[in-house]
């Protein structure tokens, strides 16, 4: 329980809220509440709840299997971590991670007013070009307003990835992206306006490839796509 | 309000041990209220937030 507590602003701004489950009689739990000094929103459930959830142990039936359920807005449940030994518990930073992957997978997502999804230009919203100069290749990618894609520390949307036919010598540095925290989603490791890549090439001849890309928006994502370039 | 987007793929988490008749990530999860010991009602789901919750024993807080 020290581990939830310990992170319950970033439950918040995962846009998550935390109940902890417990058989035990709400005297005993407001006692060991009030004992430990935890913070976390605690309910006394009798066995019936966990008995129809197929989560209680079958040997000692008042209890559930220590188990943690992520449920997402739309009731579907995204994460369950059970273990049949109560030493054993699901870490924090790991449901944590599932659900900011979740949501940025972008099943679900808020409107924030207009544009709607379905108005946005994701086609329009990303311009690649290439040019050569000697065995330098320069892709300047043109991320319209309002959207960003992501550098390399960005750990849940796609960073970018440049591959070279034929070429796996080929480096190209990627920016890390510059830190953004979106509202209820974390931080994020995005790039925007302009971006330019700088494609050194270890092979003579002509240069296509990759892009590995990730449109999104501070409340939407598109798929990870890749985009074909050419510098001949 | 909420609405589907442009999904990328996202997988289910599943983890732990193996719990037959236990549901199953994906699915829809039993609707259910509870009530915190402060008297507050907590919807599942939540048509604002995911809701975590953590079975527990009291012995192995």
């Amino acid at each position: 329980m020290r581990d939830w507590d310990s992170k319950k602003d970033s439950v918040d701004a995962a846009g998550a809220r935390l109940v902890v489950l417990s058989p035990d009689a709400p005297g005993v739990l407001r006692e060991a509440i009030r004992a430990k000094g935890l913070k976390a929103d605690f309910a006394a459930v009798d066995e019936e709840l966990w008995a129809r959830w197929g989560l209680a142990n079958p040997k000692r039936p008042r209890l559930p299997h220590p188990t943690t359920l992520v449920i997402a807005r739309d009731g579907r449940l995204v994460l369950r971590e059970t273990h049949v030994n109560y030493r054993e518990r699901a870490d924090a930073a790991s449901v944590l991670a599932a659900i900011a992957a979740h949501r940025a997978s972008g099943e679900l997502v808020e409107e924030q007013g207009p544009p709607a999804p379905e108005e946005l230009d994701w086609d329009g919203a990303l311009t690649v070009r290439a040019a050569r100069s000697g065995a330098t290749v320069t892709l300047t990618l043109e991320v319209a307003p309002g959207f960003h894609v992501y550098g390399t520390k960005e750990e849940t949307g796609r960073p970018l990835a440049v591959r070279v036919d034929g070429d796996p010598g080929a480096a190209t540095p990627i920016p890390e992206g510059n830190r953004k925290d979106l509202d209820g989603l974390g931080a994020s490791w995005v790039l925007d306006g302009t971006v330019t890549l700088a494609v050194t090439l270890s092979k003579d001849g002509p240069a296509t490839g990759d892009l590995d890309v990730q449109l999104c928006t501070e409340s939407l994502c598109s798929r990870p796509q890749t985009r074909r370039w050419s510098a001949p | 309000m909420t609405t589907a987007a442009s999904a990328a793929p996202f997988d289910y988490v599943v983890r732990g041990d193996v719990l037959e008749g236990a549901p199953s990530p994906g699915d829809a999860f039993p609707t259910t209220t509870l009530t915190t010991l402060d008297g507050a009602s907590v919807d599942v789901p939540d048509a604002d937030r995911y809701v975590i919750l953590e079975l527990i024993r009291s012995a192995d807080w």
